[in-house]
């Protein structure tokens, strides 16, 4: 790789040496389980959006909004109780690839780093992971949106 | 039903998400950033839209929705304002996930305590 | 009905009222006693909420036909332009059930679309639009598939085949489906 030529020989003869001794993942276990457990997770939201679909005034489309704020609320309550933490770790993708990874990752900020006070510590914190998300969505849509405008007409 | 759907449309990406981690072996900051972006790219190319017209939930709950969301809003503000639409329209639909993240997460640091 | 409930609360605060405290020594001595009195009274207490639930049933049910006997029927409000809207809707192909109700030159359609077929929601809505629009001459049509829109669609063909349901009062309630359907 080309990665490896930049390194000096002992330091990729150590790599080689780290790399065997690393812990194999069990992928084909987590993918099962990332499966499973992200396939319920979404089949709640189906729930919980036919809940609002057929006892609130909500259509299809406009029930997706407080689905997700819903989520983004059970996930803060079980990360606060410190339930989400042993979940997340079970199911791996599963847990953080809905929309309540996401917000398990905010509250999880958040709580973590209330010691520090509530504006640098809570505030200054709370987007370490959600961050990253945020910018590169906000900038690829501005992209697409753009090259859409420009060369296909919308 | 829709429940068999969207649990496997759900679990799928997930499914995604996993191999981005474990093969990929990248960062949970890098698999969710792809999977935004990649749900941004999709609904650019028009097929983020029948996802969820088939999976309901299973399309909208992972955070590939999101990126389709914000590609959604600005392109309808595009079409009504112009260019300018594309900035004015980037949060208007993803408005109600970002706030309730925020402020729920706020209001978990008040009410709990950190735990070892 | 409100009447009996009033009688059950004021039956069970007055045993509840009538509970005296005792020592430890006299409740253990007078425990058997206790039972067979504790016994006596949930049976009482039991058979009683059983009389009164089926007497509020009945009245219930009176109540009813008494509604029923006065109910106004509406005139009946013309569905035909709808009944071709949904004979047309289900010849698409992947079209499995259609809805519609109609008023005046408007046609509001809800399409049963199951399977590998939803990924073509799209098509479809336009596919059938078009379809109705050629069957029936003049109208205005507008097609969904949304679930909420089919609650509301559904609900209101009974309404109208019961002939509940008065012109204004429909009017109303296809300017809420059109509502939701631009939303």
């Amino acid at each position: 790789m080309d990665k490896d030529s930049k390194l000096t020989p002992s330091q990729q003869e150590y790599k080689k040496l780290a790399g065997k001794h690393e812990i194999k993942r069990p992928v084909l276990k987590n993918c099962v389980k990332a499966f499973i457990i992200g396939g319920l997770v979404c089949t709640f939201g189906q729930i919980i959006q036919n809940g609002f679909v057929a006892y609130f005034d909500f259509t299809e489309k406009t029930a997706g909004d407080p689905t997700v704020a819903t989520l983004v609320f059970i996930a803060s309550l079980l990360t606060g109780l410190g339930i989400y933490d042993r979940f997340g770790q079970f199911a791996g993708a599963g847990s953080a690839v809905p929309v309540t990874g996401f917000a398990n990752a905010m509250a999880s900020a958040a709580i973590e780093h209330r010691t520090e006070g509530y504006v640098l510590g809570v505030g200054g914190n709370m987007f370490k992971l959600a961050g990253s998300v945020i910018v590169f969505g906000v900038f690829a849509a501005f992209v697409i949106v753009l090259v859409k405008y420009l060369f296909f007409g919308l | 039903m829709i429940f068999v759907n969207a649990f496997v449309v759900g679990g799928i990406i997930c499914l995604i998400g996993q191999l981005l981690l474990d093969v990929g072996k990248l960062t949970p900051a890098h698999t969710l950033s792809t999977l935004v972006v990649a749900g941004a790219v999709l609904d650019g190319l028009d097929l983020y839209e029948p996802l969820i017209d088939f999976a309901g939930a299973g399309a909208t709950v992972p955070i590939t929705s999101f990126g389709n969301a914000l590609v959604h809003g600005a392109v309808t503000e595009a079409q009504q304002s112009g260019l300018i639409g594309i900035l004015t329209g980037i949060f208007e639909v993803t408005s109600a996930g970002v706030s309730a993240a925020i402020i729920f997460s706020f209001l978990a640091a008040l009410i709990f305590k950190p735990k070892g | 009905m409100h009447k009996d409930l009033l009688y059950a609360c004021a039956f069970l605060s007055h045993i509840i009222s009538q509970h005296k405290k005792f020592t430890a020594y006299d409740t253990i001595t007078m425990k058997n006693e206790r039972v067979r009195i504790g016994m006596r009274k949930w049976a009482f207490i039991l058979s009683l909420l059983i009389i009164l639930s089926t007497t509020a049933c009945q009245t219930n049910e009176d109540r009813e036909n008494l509604q029923g006997q006065s109910v106004i029927k509406h005139t009946i409000i013309s569905q035909v332009d709808a009944e071709t809207a949904e004979k047309a809707a289900e010849r698409v192909e992947k079209v499995d059930k259609a809805q519609a109700v109609s008023f005046e030159k408007d046609i509001f359609i809800y399409l049963d679309v199951e399977g590998f077929d939803r990924f073509f929601l799209k098509d479809i809505r336009s596919q059938t639009k078009k379809e109705v629009e050629d069957a029936v001459k003049g109208s205005k049509v507008q097609v969904s598939t949304d679930k909420k829109i089919e609650m509301e669609i559904t609900e209101l063909k009974e309404r109208l085949n019961d002939r509940q349901i008065s012109k204004k009062k429909l009017e109303e309630e296809i300017k809420k489906i059109e509502e939701d359907m631009k939303a």
